[in-house]
């Protein structure tokens, strides 16, 4: 049995260590978030850096041969829909708190349309928001999303812009973001 | 002396214990309320390694006790359960942060924490 004074000197060393435990996750957490607000920053999860990144996370957790139906992309979040054809099953894929892409959860499909991964230009989503950025004259800050449909008879892309006349919110562009035009 | 060696070695993996429990409370606090999987629309996606983070507060407390069973001690497990809430009182406050989160955490402290410290105090004086 510990003497008191053994117990005493047991809560001083378990406190300072707690203490410690928690400065050391609080200061790692406190760099996650910077690193979070720096990568929500501008075109956040829309650069061509991040979807490259998102769709090669996606492409090693899909079955081969899955294809890209969907694919929406904010500042904050990204969404994909990926269907296994073999299976007539799709699965969503985001983004969780810290970032990572994430696999959210599956449903059977409705279509077989969908693109080959090896068929997506990364550079497509910042390509045609800078296109439309551009036309329109408005900031970055602009900017709320750029969505991806495979059910289109030809790719292209739905940019949304916020705090813009009601006119210039929505835009649809060739996936090289050429032919740029008010949605529909 | 094979007696005061299970004291140390209880001790030392009651400490384990403390410190896993810590940083796994201090990490779910601060993520807050979240839900994973299912088929229906999730506000607040769980991070990544929420499971391990879990299975660290449960393994801490297992630990805890653990360490209190070795050293064969009652006076080790009160003050086990006095540190423990302590450190989850001093977590909430600083990872939830707030007028709730100082509330929350003075109640582990103050109604659990203290007393356990105490009373583990009290009783290796008995012994």
């Amino acid at each position: 049995m510990p003497d008191r004074a053994v117990l005493i000197g047991f809560i001083v060393v378990a406190l300072a260590a707690g203490g410690g435990v928690m400065a050391a996750t609080h200061s790692r957490l406190a760099d996650q978030e910077r690193t979070a607000a720096a990568r929500k920053s501008g075109l956040g999860a829309a650069k061509t850096a991040s979807v490259r990144r998102i769709l090669a996370d996606v492409r090693k957790g899909s079955p081969a041969g899955a294809v890209v139906q969907d694919m929406v992309f904010k500042p904050d979040d990204a969404t994909l829909i990926v269907e296994d054809r073999a299976h007539g099953e799709e699965r969503t894929w985001g983004l969780d708190d810290s970032g990572r892409t994430t696999g959210l959860g599956t449903s059977d499909a409705t279509s077989d349309d969908g693109l080959a991964f090896d068929a997506i230009d990364a550079a497509g989503p910042e390509r045609a928001i800078r296109a439309v950025l551009a036309r329109t004259g408005a900031p970055l800050s602009a900017f709320e999303e750029v969505s991806f449909s495979a059910s289109s008879t030809s790719p292209e892309y739905t940019v949304t812009l916020q705090h813009v006349p009601v006119r210039d919110r929505e835009w649809v562009t060739d996936a090289d973001g050429g032919h740029i035009h008010r949605f529909p | 002396m094979a007696r005061q060696g299970r004291v140390w070695l209880g001790m030392a993996i009651t400490l384990i214990g403390l410190l896993a429990s810590t940083w796994a409370m201090y990490r779910l606090m601060h993520t807050g309320t979240c839900a994973s999987g299912g088929p229906y629309v999730i506000a607040h996606q769980c991070p990544g390694g929420t499971g391990l983070r879990i299975l660290g507060l449960m393994g801490g407390i297992a630990l805890g006790v653990a360490g209190a069973l070795v050293a064969g001690s009652a006076a080790l497990g009160a003050v086990w359960f006095g540190v423990f809430f302590t450190l989850d009182g001093i977590d909430a406050m600083v990872a939830i942060g707030g007028t709730g989160g100082i509330v929350f955490g003075a109640f582990f402290l103050v109604l659990l924490g203290l007393p356990g410290i105490v009373y583990g105090l009290v009783q290796a004086g008995a012994d």
